[in-house]
C-alpha cells in the first residue's frame, strides 16, 4: 500500500466523523496551543530582558552609589534653622584605585547634580547629570542631533540633551534645538547636541540616558561642587554630597569580569566599611543568572507540555480503541480482501498521525492566538520561535506514534473469520 | 499435477484450481477437542461450478474459512493452484488471499464511504497495482456486473442487488483461481437473487472457477457440483 493510498484512506476515515476527529484532537489542540503561547510569552520576556542587560553591555562592570541607612548623619544648627549633611557614595579616590586596577581598561562617570529642571512651573522628570567624556559611548548612545562635549567644553554652560528630556522641555519644536538655551536654576545652559539610546538601557544610579540633560562633568564641579540638594523646608536644608552616582568600568578581558568584579568589590568593602553605599551590577552576571533561570523555566515549562500532551495522547489512544472495535467489520474485510496486518497497522497509526499532526498545527495557530490576544491586551511582549512551532508538530507527530501504536496492532489483530460469519 | 506446468502466475496449466485431501478440523473447548471437519477430500477442477451445501451445524462455514485461506487446518493437504498452503505463515497466506481467491459475502461488505468505483479497487491496492491501472480495471469490471453507470456512486445509493455485482466486481480485479461466495443470495429477494445466480452464469460462462456455499437447495441443479455436507463429512456429491 503507497504512502499517498495510505494518506487519503486517513483522510477519507476522519473526515467521515468530522466532530469525532475534532474532540479527539482537542487535547493536542489545547496542549500545543498553551505551551505555544507559554513559550511565546517567555521568550518575549526574555528577549526584553537580555536586551536591556546586553544594552548596559557585557564588558562592564556598574557601580552606582546608594544613599545609606539615615545614620552618621551629620548636623549643625544655627538660631531656627537645622541642616544636614550626608556624604555617600562612590569618591574620586574609589575611582582612581579601581582605574589602577589589573583587566580594567576605563572608567566612564556621571553624577546627578538632583537640580530641579522645570517647565515654566511644571518640575520635569529630567535628570541633570555631570558626565564625563567618555560617556557617550560608554552608555551606548548616539549623537542624533550637533555633537557631544569636545574637550574645549570644559567649564562651559553646555548641554546635550536625551531624546525624551528634549520632547519634555520643547514639546512643539519640530526644529534642531541646537543653539537653544535652557534655565535650570540659576544657570542657563547652551543645547550643542541630542543624544539617543535606542536600546531603552537603564543605568543603575542614573536612569535612561534619554531622560537626562547631561553637562561636562567640570562644568557640573564647577557649578554644583559636589553638593546636590536633597530637600529644602523652612526649617533647614538636608545636603548630599556625593562624588559620582554611577561609574562605568570597561574591563580588557571579558573572561576575567568575574574576578575584576570581585576585586573591586573587595576593595570597596575595605574603604566603605560598613557604609553599605555602593551597589555593584555585572550585566554579564545578571545574563548568566537569567539564563539559569530560564533554563529551570523550560524545564518546568516542557514538563507542563509534556503532561498535557500525555493527556492529550491518552485521549486520542482511547478513542482509537473504541474506533478500531466499531471498524472491526472494515477490518476483518480489509484482511479478507488481502490487507496485510502491517497494512491494516499502518492504515490506523496513520489516522491517528494525521489526527495528532492537524491538531499540533491547529494549536500552533490557537498559541499564537492567545499569545496575540495577551500581547495585545497586556503589552506584554511576545515572541515566536520557528524551534518551538518545528518542535511543537514534530512532537504532536510522534504523541501520534506512541499513543497510536497500540489500537493499530489491537485492530491488526483482527481476525477477518468474524466478518464471514454470515449475520 | 504430474504433467502440470508452471505460468507466469505460480499456476499450473491444465492443473485444479484447488485440492483438498483429508481436511480436519477441530477446535479446542472447554470440554475437549471438538472436531468439527473431520475428513474432508475434494478437488475443484478448473472453471468449475461447484456448490457446497449443508445444514447449519454441517461445517460449511468452517469449510469455507479454509478455502479462504482466513482458518488454518488441523491436518490435511489444501493445495491452491498448485500451492500448498499448509506451511505457509500468515503474510503468505494473505498475499495468496488477495491474489488468487475472490470473495463474495452475503452482506457484501463494501465499504459506504467509498464510490463503487474505489470499492472496486481496494483488493488491487494490496495487490500494490498504480493507480491509473486501478481506474481502468474497476471501469472494465464495473462493466462486467453491468454497473458503468454507477461507478462514482456510493453503496448507500445502490440497490442490495447492486451492491452485490459490486462486490462480485470486486472479487475478480486480481483475477483470482476461483471465486468463493458465501451465500450470495442470502441478503436479497428472490428475484434479485435470481439476476445474481445469472450473473455467476455468465461469468461461469466465461471461464471462471465458482465455489458458492449455500443452504439453499433450489440452487442445486445450477451448479455442476453439489457437494453436501453433514456433520463434517461429505454426505454426497450429486450432479445436475
Amino acid at each position: 500500500m503507497s504512502v499517498t493510498d495510505l494518506l487519503i484512506l486517513a483522510f477519507h476515515n476522519l473526515m467521515l466523523h468530522k466532530v469525532r476527529s475534532l474532540l479527539t484532537s482537542l487535547g493536542i489542540i489545547f496542549g500545543v496551543g498553551s505551551v505555544i503561547a507559554m513559550m511565546a510569552i517567555s521568550e518575549g520576556a526574555k528577549h526584553e530582558a537580555l536586551r536591556q542587560i546586553e544594552a548596559m553591555g557585557v564588558d562592564r562592570i556598574i557601580l552606582s552609589s546608594r544613599k545609606p541607612p539615615q545614620t552618621g548623619q551629620e548636623a549643625t544648627e544655627s538660631g531656627n534653622s537645622r541642616n544636614t549633611y550626608l556624604e555617600y557614595g562612590l569618591t574620586h579616590e574609589d575611582l582612581a584605585a579601581i582605574l589602577r586596577m589589573d583587566n580594567v581598561l576605563s572608567i566612564e562617570s556621571a553624577r546627578n547634580t538632583r537640580s530641579v529642571v522645570l517647565s515654566g512651573v511644571t518640575k520635569l522628570d529630567v535628570s541633570l547629570l555631570g558626565v564625563s567624556d567618555g560617556f557617550l559611548d560608554a552608555s551606548r548612545s548616539r549623537i542624533t542631533e550637533g555633537r557631544w562635549f569636545s574637550p574645549a567644553d570644559r567649564n562651559q554652560a553646555v548641554c546635550v540633551l536625551g531624546v525624551d528630556a528634549k520632547r519634555a522641555l520643547f514639546p512643539l519644536s519640530r526644529k534642531s534645538v541646537v543653539g537653544c538655551t535652557i534655565p535650570v536654576g540659576r544657570h542657563v545652559f547652551e543645547v550643542v547636541g541630542v543624544l539617543e539610546n535606542s536600546k531603552g538601557s537603564v543605568i543603575p544610579g542614573i536612569g535612561s540616558p534619554n531622560s537626562a540633560i547631561f553637562i561636562p562633568e567640570k562644568t557640573s564641579d564647577g557649578l554644583f561642587a559636589g553638593v546636590s540638594v536633597e530637600k529644602l523646608s523652612a526649617r533647614g536644608r538636608a545636603l548630599s554630597f556625593v562624588d559620582f552616582d554611577t561609574l562605568l568600568v570597561r574591563v580588557a578581558d571579558v573572561a576575567y569580569i568575574d574576578h575584576t568584579a570581585r576585586r573591586i568589590s573587595g576593595y570597596l568593602r575595605k574603604v566603605h566599611r560598613e557604609k553599605r553605599d555602593w551597589e555593584i551590577f555585572v550585566p554579564l552576571e545578571i545574563l548568566r543568572q537569567r539564563e539559569q533561570t530560564q533554563n529551570i523555566f523550560t524545564i518546568v515549562m516542557s514538563s507542563i507540555a509534556g503532561i498535557s500532551l500525555l493527556v492529550g495522547g491518552i485521549g486520542i489512544m482511547n478513542i482509537m480503541l473504541a474506533n478500531v472495535y466499531e471498524r472491526r467489520k472494515e477490518i476483518g474485510t480489509r484482511r479478507a480482501l488481502g490487507a496485510q496486518k502491517s497494512d491494516v497497522i499502518w492504515q490506523f497509526l496513520t489516522e491517528t498521525v494525521f489526527l495528532t499532526s492537524a491538531g499540533g498545527a491547529a494549536g500552533v495557530l490557537l498559541g499564537y492566538g492567545i499569545a496575540e490576544a495577551v500581547s495585545a491586551f497586556a503589552s506584554w511582549p511576545v515572541l515566536f520561535s520557528t524551534d518551538a512551532v518545528l518542535l511543537s508538530l514534530i512532537i504532536s507527530a510522534v504523541t501520534g506514534i506512541v499513543f497510536g501504536t497500540y489500537p493499530a496492532w489491537k485492530a491488526a489483530q483482527q481476525n477477518p473469520i468474524d466478518v464471514l460469519r454470515s449475520e | 499435477m504430474s504433467t502440470g506446468q508452471e505460468t507466469g502466475s505460480g499456476e499450473i496449466e491444465g492443473s485444479p484450481a484447488l485440492i483438498l485431501r483429508d481436511i480436519r478440523k477441530s477446535y479446542r473447548t472447554g470440554s475437549g477437542e471438538l472436531p468439527v471437519l473431520k475428513g474432508i477430500s475434494f478437488t475443484v477442477g478448473r472453471g468449475e461450478f461447484l456448490g457446497i451445501m449443508g445444514s447449519s451445524g454441517s461445517g460449511k462455514s468452517t469449510l469455507l474459512n479454509v478455502l479462504g485461506l482466513l482458518d488454518v487446518p488441523t491436518s490435511g493437504e489444501y493445495i491452491l493452484s498448485g500451492r500448498t498452503t499448509s506451511r505457509l505463515d500468515d503474510r503468505e497466506l494473505t498475499v495468496l488471499r488477495n491474489r488468487r481467491i475472490g470473495f463474495i459475502f452475503q452482506s457484501f461488505h463494501l465499504f459506504p464511504h467509498l464510490t463503487v468505483r474505489q470499492n472496486i479497487e481496494v483488493p488491487m491496492i494490496y495487490a500494490g497495482k498504480k493507480p491509473a491501472y486501478r481506474r481502468m480495471v474497476a471501469a472494465r469490471m464495473a462493466e462486467k456486473v453491468g454497473l458503468s453507470h454507477r461507478l462514482d456512486h456510493r453503496p448507500t445509493q445502490l440497490s442490495g442487488g447492486e451492491c452485490q455485482r459490486v462486490a462480485v466486481a470486486r472479487s475478480m480485479v486480481n483475477h483470482p483461481a476461483f471465486l468463493l461466495a458465501d451465500e450470495p443470495t442470502g441478503n436479497l429477494d428472490e428475484k434479485t437473487g435470481t439476476d445474481i445466480m445469472d450473473l455467476f452464469h455468465r461469468l461461469h460462462r466465461s471461464g471462471a472457477t465458482i465455489v458458492m456455499v449455500t443452504h439453499n437447495p433450489q440452487y442445486e441443479n445450477q451448479f455442476d457440483r453439489t457437494i453436501w455436507l453433514r456433520n463434517g463429512l461429505i454426505e454426497r456429491e450429486t450432479r445436475p
